[in-house]
């Protein structure tokens, strides 16, 4: 179990991964931009490096997802799906959040769930 | 293929020959490199041509630029702003706006023009006319220019003066790191404080210098060391009242002070300070939180100590503290050892040829080399006159030796000359005139009478040699007692003509020396008692004889069992040494006993407390019979099961020197020719001889001891040498702390030394370098470490305090991070230990019972905490492992760690130096780089208006727009986002906007041209890197625009036939992910009145200072308003409330905005 948070000024983010089934469970809670996207790499890259390919991201409490953020996640999902071996599912994903993504085309590189159980189902 | 730009058609009116003018007029002004010199010929300018009245409000950093007093002009300076200045502040353009004039009697009287930097007001000039007509609208376009111009010089000076502060701050910092080592290096205190004050002088450029030293703990008088361009001067400084000055206040309150400018902007008074002196910083020396001095640095500049200065400053005050500590450590181990080496062979002398006023004189003499004096002198309480009340100040004293130097009538501030050699005869050769003058002059029996030493107050009576010699009042004494077995039984005193000549580490000095001259007095009765009896002198002789050449206590008590019995006609003995430190008796070797009683006598436990007879003997110091009354029915049991106290004779004699226990021999009298009813006189015989063997015993115990500590004190300077050595003569850091942890071992004797650096960003620790370790183990222990996986060095790096665990006798270094809160014990509270003395709490025994200890100790400075140190220690003394040792070891492992603190201190802060100068440098690069390529004129199309606004983040973003003139009737818009910052950022910019420059003159759909690029990005796009571009191509006839979004926010299209706003959504995906993506292309048509305003997420993304974002729904209402006239005026309004809503916070982003407006026709 992995708790981290950072903090800058007004930028808050906080990180927990828990293992679960074969998979990885990333909670955030804050900002992903460009002063936290780094630390977010660092952690997913962390898990990846394990051969844990199967990351499941909790956005519940993301509240503003910056391109910086968006190219984070591009890039671990780009790692994961390398060899068929796993990939970067996001659940409970907030409207406004979703909204970034569909903003840059980047909806169909993920697939979206409301819960755990349909995450892990999906892999 | 290019369109002549047109006239702007609001410009048309304008009198081109005040434009003309206002461009000679700036040429002139950018030649002039002095900011003054061009402010004076605005205003000159301003003055001549309208002869009016200017009135100018300066805010703060402006007024700091500007010095007032050389701008020599017929303008008052404002503190107040008139209303018209008030409204030019608020809305920061020129009032009134010379839109609204129009004519001849609109022509304003008054107008106020700002000086506007970054959106900031940095002052306002007001300019009114006195006598003729107002100002023509030309008149105000003319002020507002000369504004500008303004405006332009000061934001070019501002950013010189930035610039240049930041050097110098780096400059500086690099100097620090290069005098550090050179501080730290140099062992002699005067030498240090010499060389810091000419490197200090010398690198910084100040004109005075100084460092203020304190003398122990007396900060009223300190040692001045000062450099000025007079050359290095040393005096005493005096403290007057507390606060009257930066010195005292910095010493009262240990803090720094900054005085900017002694002018205007200081509490003390002006006298203080020397002329030309315009800012001062005293920073305190300290040493924990022992105050060693103070560093004055002094500048005939003002506002020259900036903050972070100030800090590089702290360092090297931190630095000199630590150099001084080593330096008065090196001297007074110095000091001491060779006193007690001379002292020794002085005393050795004694013999029957020399008499004891022969041995004090050379004494005296000897003296000279370590103590400056004018006169010493040692008086000896006369026992012949007044029996056995030989301590009471009411008896005489006798001159025992005096010194007096020769020079001393020509130097001295005597107030009439003195004939020397009247004076010693009449006072040694007459004894009553002596004690007569001991008994007038009372300063040094005081001292007898007090039994500690004391140096003479300047308003204190006198002491005889003073009062002799008719120095002035407040001249200088130190006067030591000399004790025999706790009684007093003279006074050695110390005389300087000069006041406050001695301090505490003389005292110290003249305390040894009292000493020896004790032992010396012992030595002297006990020979010549002894002498009486040639038989007794055989056996001191011997005695002392075969403890001579002896180097080891286990050896010498050994011959001294053995040799005790033989010569003194006793059965038995034997010898138990003190170790003062637990409290405990050890034997040490017997003589004349069975197997069975040597055995017995080892194992008696006799630690504090435990043991009536030897608690006696600590208390009376005397030698204690064994009976029934010292020895319990337990231990009479136990240890002496052979021995009848109602008839046999055992009795324990004390070993003292100086008056100190150092241990007990115990002899065994059964069968000698001494017992319970031997007469007086066989006992005292007896006695006597024993007694003086014993004092022999112990004069070679206390020899090696002292011998010991020398070795030991000498040690602890060379090693702190040594790692200073390597601190200067190695430049990488792993290179020092590796040079550390191998010498340590070598230097203390510890089995294994490992050093963990904090990483403060990362909250972690970092293995460092090591030794004694296999690799295994280091892995196995980890490299990188979380606070909470190693709770023995987590406690050390929080507490900051020196701790140790008791370690197991096989215990492995990977048990160590199992080592939880409860193991482990605080030995020493860093922040207690000001005086630089060990200050060690024992929460338990096993710092001295157990073999092997893990000590851990913090590496810090100025309580920050930059790592951690851990040693296993394995004590190699065979036996009880002794815990002088153990806190000589860890003093000198702390004075280590505090080495490696400097050293991490200066590396951490080279690499900062280094690394923001690379950042900045290229941010700076990446800026121009971004600024380069965006295009450097806007296209002028008759029936269009464009304009775009570009404002680059701090951090530079990857925003850019371009405009391409594909031909006659079309013009290509871009507007772009790379998902990077930095140089990163601007480099992959640029590839993006060659790309999309080449495919666009191929291909002429929009869709086609963002493929193209897509897949040409693709091999250079990592790390998920992308980029999100909007491409629209504009016919101008027609007013159709076919576009592509790739991921881009949607331009927003604003159409009079319609209310609602149009979003230009995505037809694609950002580029730089997957090759072969869908793009399509859509198409408005853009009529007369329509507005289409593009933009980057810079916009809508900025956060307001309480967390909120700007949002699409801001900009949708400014859009959907309808007083703004043209894109330039709707531009403003968009990027004036984007900076409104953020409130002088910093854009996280680049802002971009590209706007079109076809006009009606």
């Amino acid at each position: 179990l992995v708790n981290e948070s950072i903090f800058k000024g007004n930028t808050v983010m906080e990180v927990s991964v828990t293992p679960k089934d074969n998979c990885n469970i990333v909670e955030l809670n804050g900002r992903i931009d460009s002063f936290t996207a780094p630390k977010l790499s660092d952690i997913l890259t962390e898990i990846t490096q394990k051969n844990i390919y199967r990351i499941i991201l909790d956005m519940r409490d993301v509240n503003y997802v910056s391109s910086a953020g968006l190219r984070v996640l591009i890039d671990i999902q780009k790692t994961c799906k390398k060899f068929n071996q796993g990939e970067l599912i996001l659940i409970n994903i907030p409207q406004r959040v979703f909204e970034t993504f569909e903003l840059a085309g980047f909806v169909p590189l993920f697939k979206f769930f409301n819960n755990v159980n349909s995450a892990i189902e999906a892999f | 293929m290019s369109i002549q730009p047109l006239k702007h058609s609001e410009n048309q009116q304008y009198d081109y020959t005040k434009l003309g003018e206002l461009i000679s007029l700036s040429e002139k002004l950018a030649s002039q490199s002095d900011f003054v010199t061009q402010f004076n010929s605005v205003i000159n300018i301003l003055h001549n041509r309208y002869s009016c009245e200017i009135k100018i409000w300066l805010s703060e950093p402006f007024l700091q630029l500007v010095r007032i007093d050389k701008v020599n002009l017929s303008l008052s300076i404002l503190e107040q702003l008139s209303p018209i200045m008030k409204k030019a502040s608020g809305e920061k353009q020129i009032i009134p706006n010379p839109q609204s004039i129009t004519n001849e009697t609109d022509f304003p009287l008054v107008l106020a023009t700002p000086i506007v930097i970054e959106d900031e007001v940095w002052g306002i000039i007001q300019v009114e006319k006195t006598e003729q007509a107002g100002f023509s609208r030309e008149d105000v376009e003319f002020i507002r220019g000369l504004s500008f111009l303004l405006t332009m010089g000061i934001d070019q000076l501002w950013q010189k003066i930035h610039n240049d502060r930041l050097h110098h701050s780096i400059a500086h910092l690099r100097s620090i790191v290069e005098i550090n080592p050179s501080i730290l290096s140099n062992l002699d205190r005067d030498g240090l404080l010499n060389s810091v004050v000419s490197l200090l002088y010398q690198n910084f450029g100040l004109p005075r210098v100084n460092i203020f030293t304190t003398r122990g703990d007396d900060t009223h008088t300190l040692v001045q060391t000062g450099i000025s361009g007079d050359g290095i001067e040393i005096r005493l400084f005096h403290m007057e009242e507390r606060g009257s000055n930066p010195i005292s206040w910095c010493i009262e309150h240990k803090d720094f002070i900054v005085i900017n400018d002694t002018h205007s902007d200081n509490p003390f008074p002006l006298t203080y300070f020397e002329r030309d002196i315009q800012s001062e910083v005293v920073l305190p020396l300290l040493q924990g939180e022992k105050l060693m001095g103070v560093l004055e640095l002094c500048s005939d500049q003002v506002n020259i100590f900036e903050p972070e200065i100030i800090n590089n400053y702290t360092l090297i005050a931190d630095t000199i503290a630590v150099g001084l500590r080593n330096a008065n450590l090196f001297r007074s181990e110095h000091l001491s050892r060779l006193v007690a080496n001379r002292l020794q062979e002085v005393i050795g002398t004694l013999s029957v040829d020399l008499s004891l006023d022969d041995v004090f004189h050379n004494f005296l003499d000897e003296m000279s080399n370590f103590i400056e004096y004018d006169g010493c002198a040692i008086w000896l309480i006369d026992t012949t006159a007044n029996g056995s009340e030989r301590y009471e100040v009411s008896t005489s004293f006798q001159l025992a030796a005096v010194q007096i130097k020769n020079s001393i009538s020509e130097e001295t501030n005597q107030k009439q000359p003195v004939d020397l050699n009247y004076v010693l005869d009449s006072y040694i050769l007459n004894k009553d005139n002596a004690k007569d003058l001991f008994l007038a002059y009372p300063w040094a029996a005081e001292v007898v009478n007090s039994r500690v030493s004391k140096i003479r107050d300047p308003g204190s009576p006198y002491e005889p040699l003073g009062a002799l010699l008719d120095f002035k009042k407040d001249y200088s004494a130190i006067a030591s007692p000399l004790l025999v077995k706790d009684q007093a039984v003279g006074v050695l005193v110390f005389i300087h003509h000069m006041a406050e000549h001695y301090d505490n580490e003389t005292k110290s000095l003249v305390s040894i020396i009292a000493s020896y001259a004790s032992i010396a007095i012992e030595n002297a009765r006990l020979y010549f008692v002894a002498h009486d009896q040639a038989w007794v002198s055989t056996v001191l002789l011997q005695v002392a004889e075969a403890t001579q050449s002896i180097t080891s206590i286990d050896e010498l008590m050994e011959i001294v069992v053995n040799i005790l019995p033989e010569l003194m006609g006793v059965e038995a003995c034997t010898v138990f040494l003190w170790d003062p430190s637990i409290d405990v008796f050890i034997n040490k070797g017997s003589n004349g006993l069975d197997e069975e009683q040597s055995t017995r006598l080892k194992a008696w436990d006799i630690s504090s407390g435990t043991t009536t007879v030897f608690e006696k003997l600590k208390e009376s110091k005397g030698p204690i019979v064994l009976n029934s009354d010292t020895i319990s029915e337990e231990e009479a049991v136990n240890i002496f099961p052979n021995y009848d106290f109602e008839k046999d004779l055992l009795i324990l004699f004390p070993l003292i020197t100086q008056n100190s226990l150092c241990g007990a021999l115990l002899v065994d009298f059964t069968n000698s020719n001494l017992n319970i009813n031997s007469s007086q006189e066989i006992w005292d015989e007896k006695y006597t001889l024993i007694q003086g063997a014993a004092h022999q015993a112990a004069i070679a115990i206390e020899n090696l001891q002292l011998v010991k500590s020398q070795e030991e004190e000498a040690y602890i300077s060379v090693a702190l040498l040594q790692v200073a050595q390597a601190i200067v003569s190695l430049n990488q850091l792993d290179e020092i702390l590796g040079t550390i942890v191998r010498i340590t071992p070598i230097l203390v004797g510890v089995k294994r030394c490992i050093i963990y650096l904090w990483d403060e960003k990362e909250v972690l620790f970092h293995q460092s370098q090591y030794y004694g370790f296999s690799k295994s183990e280091l892995e196995l222990m980890g490299q990188v470490i979380k606070g909470n996986e190693f709770p023995f060095i987590n406690e050390i790096h929080q507490s900051n305090h020196v701790i140790y665990h008791a370690l197991e006798t096989n215990e492995s270094p990977l048990a160590w991070n199992e080592i939880s809160i409860g193991e482990f014990h605080i030995l020493e509270e860093i922040k207690s230990d000001g005086n630089g003395d060990l200050s060690i709490r024992i929460d338990d025994h096993s710092l001295s019972t157990r073999e092997r200890i893990l000590i851990g100790l913090p590496i810090s400075i100025k309580g920050e905490n930059l790592g951690v140190m851990l040693i296993e220690e394995e004590d190699l003394i065979k036996g009880a492992p002794s815990q002088h040792i153990r806190e000589k070891r860890i003093e000198i492992v702390k004075g280590i760690t505090q080495q490696a603190a400097i050293a991490i201190k200066n590396e951490l802060l080279q690499h900062d130096a280094v690394k923001s100068e690379i950042m900045e440098r290229e941010l700076q690069l990446a800026r121009e780089i971004q600024a380069a390529f965006l295009p450097d004129k806007i296209p002028e199309v008759p029936g269009w208006d464009f304009d775009v606004r570009w404002q680059p983040a701090r951090q530079v973003g990857g925003d850019f727009y371009d405009i391409l003139i594909l031909d006659r009737n079309k013009i290509g818009f871009v507007i772009a986002d790379v998902a990077d910052k930095g140089m990163p950022a601007a480099l992959f910019m640029t590839l993006i906007r060659t790309l999309i420059r080449a495919a666009a003159l191929e291909k002429p759909a929009p869709s086609s041209v963002l493929k193209q690029v897509n897949e040409l990005l693709i091999p250079d796009a990592k790390n998920g890197m992308f980029v999100t571009v909007f491409y629209g191509v504009l016919s101008l006839e027609s007013g159709k625009f076919v576009y592509a979004n790739c991921g881009h926010n949607p331009p927003i299209f604003k159409q009079t036939q319609r209310e609602e706003l149009i979003e230009l959504t995505r037809t694609g995906m950002a580029l730089g992910i997957f090759s072969n993506i869908e793009i399509e292309d859509r198409e408005v048509i853009i009529n007369p009145g329509d507005w289409l305003m593009s933009y980057t997420d810079g916009v809508t993304e900025a956060f307001s200072r309480k967390d909120e974002m700007f949002g699409t729904e801001r900009l949708f209402n400014i859009m959907l308003g309808t007083s703004f006239r043209n894109p330039k005026s709707l531009l403003d309004m968009i990027e004036e409330s984007v900076l409104d809503f953020i409130d002088g916070a910093d854009l996280s982003d680049d802002m971009t905005l590209v706007a079109i407006f076809r006009k009606n026709q």
